[in-house]
Parts: structure tokens; C-alpha cells; sequence
């Protein structure tokens, strides 16, 4: 799995945006920026999860690998590389083949991604003729009828004639997945899947997805907020707080030897049936154009309080092991945190 | 239950039948579509009943009857014991403050023009009870720093949008608040910041809370008691530890096991799990309404309805003919 | 340009923002130099539409201190004329406008919120009113009913109600359900007050760029209908009145009908470019940026 060149590659990216933020003072060009040097790898059949809350820049980061980012977006520093080229150097038309042939992206509200006027056989057939346009309209057809199987929709010839209003949440999201898998990519990007389904469906999409990479071998991105979900299909995950990757792992690194303390505060603000109070890390994530010199989660964190060294200088990713990277200049103290669930303010 | 002793609940719903005729096409007969279709519930003072369902189970227009803001079809709904479809007009305005709702999805439940402090007068002032220092004081019940009233609701952020649509539901010194998803749209660390709100808010107001939501873990941590919805129908319920250790009804079951935990070594059970798609959720015309999805089904289910039937002595019902022990 | 509209995006207020755009700056000049007209000329000491001297006819502008803008054949002072004229198809035109939108507002608002048979008869009327051809019922009218300012303004205060009307109604349709008026419901909010507080402020930005372009729109047929004499009778003058006197010495006084020409151009240009101005900010259209 790993030791063959990663299928993406992000090295050290970052992206401003304009500032238009609530309450931000602008930056000196104007531009804030919400994603300032993230780095991580994706390899072939392996699933790489990234969490994060809101303003992390999960979906930023995905769509910046996509070429999806809005027109004031800036890229100020880094690289994307996707099977070892360079796409930020790419010319437009080159990336536009790449998109949906070479790596495709599924969204979380499949009905405002689906073209409501159109039946989802022929949004389906769309993508196909836009990147293989030798394909006669026949032989479309049944490779229409072959990926709605593929995604296990019971009667595909029929369901292709439906319109995205006359299916399911857990549908359409199924028919999402079967335009991005039309080409095979080697790469899937989800973007939260699974959030605004129901319980029942996000286990049955996520065991989807599960089976896409068993049968293609592709790496897959998957953007979620949700912990458990993290737990049961990833492979390798990566933290992102305020726009920075604070920690990265296994997914046994994560959840079992947690060394950055924002890991280890969602670890423990999940609820579990025992404890009467929930935990809660106290306070906000800052917004990106009111990131703290240093390190960006000190002002909520336990240990950085009033620490010069977390106070002056931004941490950088160090690696504790082969597979683990933590921006914490004391993981050791972090790791201790965790024993101490009564050492954790409420 | 102990309703010896029980103090007079704050809720009480007999029966609830909610439906809506829909009419397929000009030739096609009507068909009635029931949205709710016989809901018993008690809920007293001080407790908090957890409601879960999937999309489709009517907890939505079950929010809404109780709220008085639709008419049922049949059945009674009692507000500390005023049976609110039976008002006139006039005095369903003077028995709403009793009952208030929060919000699932905080940006669409401020309107977004006014200012936070307007946003919480108005219920004072369409009730007649403003006063400026009413509305600063439920501003800092919800932990908002001062000076919050001045500004709109873009200035914050969803876990504070959220704590001032609680504010607002508080203002009339409510008896019974519904809460339909309140922290679904919430980052994770938001969420339990909320949840402690409304554990303190219950504590120290006595306020009984129904609790809407279809995340588990948020519902078994906040929940007294649960009831579980399916198709207009509560298939299980009961004081919560019985419901989620002991489940008897094979939805219950299939939800839990659905959940994705946060467990490394549940890993493998769950990617077991069939990835193929199941028949929607469609009621069936006689018998059980789970039936056409359940793993168990049994001549009997297709055929006669199941009641809910005690599982145990302390409360816990489910509608099934072959529950689980 | 690019670098000053850049950096005005990025903060300052709406006003010195909008001032930064070229085509907006040459607007609000175009603008004040209209509200100087109308409103202050008739202030100042020798401001007289009406006295005649038919020897000093037809004087060009800029010849004379008297008549900074020359005098028309029976030698009235044009600015004088311009001016009265201007606040005479203004006053109508604005009072035309503001009916037109409160019809409007009003049913659209009513039909879409309360839906069902309301909101058929609201749209079926509009409906019907559309399909009339205005002009021609406005000439009819005017030929029947005749020329009073009344009788204009509200002529032309119903006849443009519709477009006002379907705004309000899809507003209203969209909001309706929005969480905070079910919210304002259960703190037991009368329609009313949910129609007055919660729907109709939101109408407020929509309503601004529609009635700015309007009102250039309304100013023109004001002028055209009093070109073609339905309009404002003399001896209080309108911009269409003027020119269709003027323009029977085009050969001789081009003047006379160019004055009152750029005086329509200047107002109304001024609104319509402001109305445009104002639907850019609504949708967020940022000049494009240049490659990095």
C-alpha cells in the first residue's frame, strides 16, 4: 500500500480568499488565507479521511484538487500532484480531462448537485460523452444500465427514466456515485457523503463505497466531520483545525494514540452513554483572518496556556513515528491529557 | 410508572391522527397518506423525551400538530392539560407561551434583517411582556456576551445562533419546549457546549424538553425516556437505558446497528453490512408497518398490526409480534 | 481603475464604493446636476417660467446673464421652463411610481402568503392587465377622461402594478415557510404582522433597484404622453410638453428641444445606470480579476 508514489499528493498549500469575513480586518493584499500549508498523501486502495469542523478548509482543500476553487481564490504557495504531475502547472484543458476521467468528486447534497430538469440516465450519459465521445448512443445505454447496477439500484433500466425529485435522498446519492465512477478514476473525492442521509442509507452508501474500492483499487478522499464514520473506513486520516493540519495518522494512530490536544478534545467530546456532562472544548475556532500567532489551536487548548514556545511560532508537522505527524511541540503531554478525562476542563 | 405520584405532565398526546389525502391523478381514487397514525405520548415536567425517526416518520408533522400550528385529524393533544384544538383562537394565543420550539438549522430560524435584541423581543412584544431588561437577561442565560443584541445574526456563529434562538424560545417562560434537531447542524464541539446549555436550562428551569433528533448518540445522552418513530407510528419506547440496551423491535435494531461507531474494533462487524439498497419506507396496507423491510417478518406480521406491549416492568414497549429478549 | 475598484470592494461604505465605479460617479453627477435643476433653481431670485418678451425670442444659450439657457420663441426664460417642467414629470412620474409599487406590494404579498383562491384572483386580474396593450389604454383614457394631474398619476399608477405584484408574490411564496415565521407563529404573530414585519422587509433591496429603474421608465412616458399633448396641459409645462413645442423650429432654434432632450437624458440615465449599479451589488458581480 504504501511505498508506491501516492496518488495525490498535496505539498504545503495555500489558498487566500478575499476578505469578506465577519468582523476579519482584512490581510495585506486583501486576502485571508483559509487554507495556509496543508500537506498529505493519498495512495492507491487506501482511504484518506479528513476531519475537521467548519472553517477547517476540508471541502477548500478537495476543491482545490479538483480546480473547482471560486473565481477570487488565490493559490499562494505549494502543489498539488496527482500520480506525480504537477496540476497546478496543468493548462485548463488538460485539467478539465483530468476532471471526472482521472479523479471525480462526489457532493453532499446529491439533489442540488443532480440537474433537476434532466432524467439521471441522461446526466449519466452526459458525463460519459464528455470524455469519451467515441461511444455510439447504444453502447451508452448499457454502460448507463451497467453503472446504475454497479451501485446496486434495483431495476436500472427503469430508475435511469426517473428524475432526481422522484428518488431517494439515499438514490441520488447512488446515482452520484455511479457518474463519478463512469471512468474508473483513481481517484473519488466525497465530500461528505453520508451527512444528509439517514442512518440507515449513510451504512449502506458507506459499504458502497466501500465496495467501489475494492473493485477498482482507487484511493478515495472522504471529508467528514463525524468521527464514527472515520472509525469504520478509514485507512489513514488528517486533522485540519483553522486551515492547518494539526495531526496525521492511521486511523489506529488517531483514535488510539491521539498526541495533538484538538484530536484528543473530539475524541472526547463525543458522548458517550456513561458521563452526565458532555465535554466541550471551550471556546471557538477563530476565523481565518484571526488566526493567533503560533500555534492556532492554543487558545483553547489546556496545555498552550500561556506557553511562550506555543504562543510565538507555528508548530510544523513533526513525525512521532513512520506513519503519525503531530503540529504539537509537547505530544507527550497531549497523550497524557487523554488518561486524565478529569484533567479535561467541562 | 408510578403515575400515583407523578406530578401533572406537561404533555399529553391521545391518539394523534394526522392525515393528508393525496390525490394520484384526475382518474386515480384518493389515497390518504398517514402521516401520523395513532401517537400516545406523556411527557412530564423536568423530563426529556428523546423522539427518533428516519426521514419519512412524521416527526415533523408531529412537531407541528403539538405546536398548534396545524389541525390533526383526530385525536387530542393536552398542553398542562389544555386540549389545544379546542380553544378558540384568542385563548390558543394565550396558551402558546406554554409551548415553544427550537430550531433545527439556526440560519433559517433568525430572520436575518432584524437585530438579535428584536429577533428575542418579539415574542415579548407579541405577548405583551417587553422589557428591554427581560431581553438582556435572556441573552446572558445563554452565555452571549453583552453587547450581542446590537448586532445581526451573520455576525455569529452557528452554536451562538443557535443559543439565540434558545433564548428566544425562552422568553416566554415556556412549560414545554420542542427541540427538533437543535444540534444536527453543529460542528461536534459545538454540539456539546449546547448540550450542557440545555441540560443547566432544564435543571435549573424545570422545563420538559421533546427531544426530536435521528443521531443516537446525541439522543441516548440527553434522553429521560425514548420513543421510537416509524411511519407515523411509535414502534418502541421506554426509559432510555431499557430502549438502547435492550432493544425489542427489529427497526430499533437495525438503526443502532447502523450507526457508525467511534470504535476501531467494531470495525469489521460494520463493513459486513449490506450495501444493497432497501425498499423504502412505504406503509403497508395491513399488518405491521416495518414489515415489508423487516429481517424477521412472519405470517402474522402481514396480517394483523402489532400493539405496543410491555417488554418489561419498567415502561419499555414495542410494537412487535417476535421482539427481541 | 481595477486597483482603486479593488481596493474599495474590499471595505468603506456602499456610498464610496459605489463612487468608485466610473459609471456610477458620472451618474450621481448626472443625478445632482437633475435635483439641482428641480429643486433649487426654482429658489433662486431670477426664477421666472411665465413672463414673456416677445422681443428677446429665442435666444441660444450661454449669450446671455439674464437666460443662462436662452429663452424660448415667446422669449421665456428656458432654464426658468426646464425647471418648472422637470418638477412637474418628476412629481408625476414619482407619485406614479410609489402607487404603482404599493398596489403591487400589497397583492403580491396577500396572493402569495395566503395562496388558494386569493392568489388566483390577484394573478388571474394581473394576468389580464398585462395582456393589454398600455399605451393605447392610456391614450384612450386620457382621451375620455381628460387631462387633470389626478387623472395621470393614477392612470399611470395602475397600469405597472403587476411586475411589483409577481415580485412580492414570489417573495412572499419563498418566505412562508422559513423557519422564523413559523417561528413568529408560535408566539401567536397575527398574518399581519408577519406580512409587515418578516415579508416585507425583505422585499425592501428588490424594490429599491426595480423602482430606480422605473422611475426613468415612468419619466419617459410622462414626457411622451405630454409630447403627444395627453399629457400635463400648458401653461404648466412637462420635457414632452417642451419639445413638442419646440419642435416646430427645429430649423431655426435647435435648442429648444435639445434643452429639454439632455434634461429627460440626464435624469433618467442617472437612475437607470444607479438601478444597474444597484443589481450588481445585489449579485455580487466583482470586476474580473486580473491572471496571476
Amino acid at each position: 500500500m504504501t511505498g508506491a508514489e501516492p496518488v495525490l499528493s498535496v505539498r504545503d498549500l495555500s489558498i487566500g480568499l478575499p476578505g469578506a469575513l465577519p468582523g476579519a480586518l482584512p490581510g495585506p493584499q486583501g486576502l485571508v488565507r483559509v487554507i495556509d500549508g496543508v500537506s498529505f498523501d493519498v495512495h492507491a486502495n487506501e482511504v484518506l479521511c479528513i476531519v475537521g469542523e467548519s472553517g477547517s478548509g476540508k471541502s477548500l482543500s478537495m476543491m482545490a484538487c479538483m480546480g473547482l476553487l471560486p473565481d477570487a481564490a488565490e493559490l499562494l504557495s505549494g502543489d498539488i500532484l496527482f500520480n506525480g504531475q504537477s496540476l497546478l502547472a496543468m493548462p485548463e484543458a488538460a485539467r478539465r480531462r483530468l476532471r471526472g476521467a482521472g479523479m471525480a468528486m462526489v457532493f453532499q447534497d446529491p439533489m442540488s448537485a443532480l440537474n433537476p430538469l434532466m432524467r439521471v440516465g441522461s446526466q449519466i450519459a452526459e458525463t460519459l460523452s464528455l470524455h469519451q465521445p467515441g461511444l455510439g448512443k447504444a453502447a451508452r445505454r448499457e454502460r448507463v444500465r451497467q453503472l446504475l447496477g454497479l451501485v446496486h439500484i434495483v431495476d436500472p433500466a427503469t430508475r435511469a427514466r426517473s428524475y432526481p425529485h422522484e428518488l431517494s435522498g439515499g438514490m441520488r446519492q447512488r446515482v452520484m456515485i455511479a457518474m463519478a465512477m463512469a471512468h474508473r478514476p483513481a481517484l473519488l473525492i466525497a465530500d461528505e457523503p453520508t451527512t444528509a442521509l439517514d442512518v440507515t442509507v449513510q451504512a449502506q452508501i458507506l459499504a458502497l463505497l466501500a465496495d467501489m474500492r475494492r473493485e477498482t483499487g482507487a484511493a478515495q478522499v472522504l471529508i467528514t466531520h463525524d468521527l464514527g464514520v472515520v472509525a469504520q473506513v478509514a485507512d489513514r486520516v488528517a486533522v485540519l483545525y483553522s486551515g492547518r493540519v494539526v495531526e496525521s495518522g492511521t486511523v489506529a494512530d488517531i483514535f488510539r494514540n491521539p498526541s495533538h490536544p484538538y484530536t484528543i478534545g473530539l475524541l472526547a467530546s463525543l458522548l458517550h452513554p456513561g458521563n452526565r456532562r458532555a465535554y466541550a472544548i471551550p471556546g471557538q475556532p477563530p476565523t481565518a483572518a484571526q488566526r493567533p500567532p503560533g500555534c492556532v489551536f492554543q487558545p483553547r487548548c489546556q496545555l498552550g496556556e500561556g506557553r511562550a514556545a506555543c504562543m510565538g511560532t507555528v508548530p510544523p508537522l513533526q513525525a512521532l513515528s513512520a506513519t503519525q505527524h503531530s503540529a504539537c511541540l509537547y505530544p507527550d503531554e497531549a497523550r497524557a491529557l487523554r488518561t486524565q478525562p478529569e484533567g479535561m476542563r467541562s | 410508572m408510578n403515575t400515583a405520584r407523578s406530578p401533572e405532565p406537561v404533555l399529553e398526546i391521545e391518539d394523534l391522527q394526522v392525515h393528508y389525502r393525496l390525490r394520484r391523478g384526475l382518474l386515480q381514487p384518493r389515497r390518504a397518506l398517514r402521516a401520523v397514525d395513532g401517537i400516545n405520548l406523556a411527557l412530564q415536567p423536568g423530563r426529556t423525551l428523546g423522539l427518533v425517526g428516519e426521514s419519512g416518520c412524521g416527526k415533523s408533522t408531529l412537531i407541528r400538530t403539538v405546536l398548534g400550528l396545524q389541525k390533526p385529524t383526530s385525536g387530542r393533544i393536552l398542553v398542562q392539560g389544555w386540549d389545544i384544538n379546542r380553544l378558540s383562537p384568542r385563548a390558543l394565543r394565550a396558551v402558546r407561551p406554554r409551548m415553544q420550539l427550537v430550531f433545527q438549522d439556526p440560519n433559517s430560524a433568525l430572520n436575518p434583517r432584524m437585530t438579535v435584541h428584536d429577533i428575542i423581543a418579539e415574542p415579548l412584544r407579541l405577548q405583551k411582556r417587553y422589557s428591554r431588561a427581560r431581553v438582556e437577561a435572556l441573552l446572558a442565560q445563554v452565555g452571549m456576551p453583552s453587547g450581542a443584541g446590537a448586532q445581526r445574526p451573520a455576525a455569529f456563529s452557528g452554536g451562538q445562533r443557535q443559543r439565540i434562538g434558545i433564548a428566544r424560545a425562552l422568553a416566554l417562560e415556556p412549560a414545554l419546549l420542542v427541540l427538533d434537531e437543535p444540534v444536527s447542524a453543529l460542528d461536534v464541539s459545538i454540539q456539546a457546549q449546547v448540550i450542557n446549555l440545555l441540560d443547566d436550562l432544564q435543571q435549573r428551569l424545570g422545563l420538559a424538553y421533546l427531544f426530536v433528533a435521528h443521531d443516537l448518540s446525541v439522543v441516548r445522552h440527553v434522553s429521560h425516556d425514548v420513543a421510537v418513530m416509524y411511519l407515523g407510528r411509535i414502534v418502541e419506547t421506554g426509559p432510555r437505558d431499557a430502549v438502547f440496551d435492550r432493544p425489542a423491535h427489529p427497526y430499533t435494531r437495525s438503526l443502532m446497528l447502523a450507526v457508525p461507531q467511534p470504535d476501531l474494533d467494531a470495525r469489521l462487524e460494520h463493513a459486513a453490512a449490506a450495501s444493497r439498497e432497501l425498499p423504502e419506507p412505504a406503509p403497508a396496507a395491513t399488518g405491521c408497518v416495518f414489515q415489508p423491510r423487516c429481517p424477521r417478518a412472519q405470517p402474522r406480521c402481514v396480517i394483523e398490526k402489532p400493539l405496543l406491549t410491555p417488554q418489561d416492568d419498567s415502561g419499555h414497549l414495542a410494537a412487535c409480534w417476535f421482539p427481541d429478549c | 481603475m481595477s486597483r482603486r475598484i479593488r481596493m474599495a470592494v474590499r471595505g468603506g461604505s456602499p456610498l464610496r464604493n459605489a463612487l468608485a465605479y466610473p459609471s456610477v460617479a458620472v451618474a450621481a453627477g448626472m443625478l445632482l446636476a437633475s435635483l439641482v435643476l428641480t429643486l433649487l433653481v426654482p429658489l433662486l431670485p431670477g426664477f421666472d417660467p411665465y413672463s414673456q418678451q416677445l422681443s428677446n425670442g429665442m435666444v441660444a444659450p450661454f449669450h446671455q446673464w439674464a437666460h443662462p439657457l436662452g429663452t424660448d420663441p415667446l422669449g421665456r426664460d428656458m432654464l426658468s421652463r426646464l425647471a418648472l417642467a422637470g418638477r412637474g414629470s418628476a412629481m408625476i412620474a414619482l407619485l406614479a411610481l410609489s402607487l404603482n409599487m404599493a398596489v403591487g406590494v400589497v397583492l403580491g404579498l396577500v396572493a402569495g402568503y395566503f395562496g388558494g383562491a386569493v392568489e388566483a384572483v390577484i394573478m388571474g386580474v394581473a394576468d389580464l392587465q398585462v395582456s393589454i396593450p398600455i399605451m393605447m389604454l392610456l391614450v384612450m383614457v386620457v382621451a375620455v377622461a381628460g387631462h387633470s394631474v389626478v387623472t395621470l398619476v393614477l392612470l399611470l399608477g395602475l397600469a405597472y402594478w403587476v411586475g411589483y405584484g409577481r415580485v412580492a408574490r414570489l417573495m412572499a411564496l419563498s418566505l412562508r415557510e422559513r423557519d422564523f415565521v413559523l417561528a413568529a407563529r408560535t408566539f401567536g404573530a397575527s398574518n399581519f404582522w408577519i406580512l409587515s414585519r418578516h415579508l416585507f422587509p425583505q422585499l425592501l433591496p428588490q424594490l429599491a433597484i426595480m423602482g430606480s429603474f422605473d422611475l426613468g421608465v415612468m419619466v419617459i412616458i410622462e414626457c411622451g404622453l405630454s409630447y403627444l399633448g395627453l399629457g400635463v396641459q400648458l401653461p404648466a409645462p412637462s420635457w414632452g410638453g417642451l419639445i413638442a413645442e419646440g419642435q416646430d423650429f427645429l430649423q431655426v432654434d435647435p435648442w429648444l428641444c435639445i434643452l429639454p432632450g439632455i434634461a429627460i437624458w440626464f435624469l433618467v440615465g442617472a437612475v437607470q445606470i444607479l438601478s444597474q449599479h444597484l443589481t450588481n451589488v445585489r449579485q455580487g458581480r466583482r470586476p474580473r480579476k486580473q491572471a496571476a
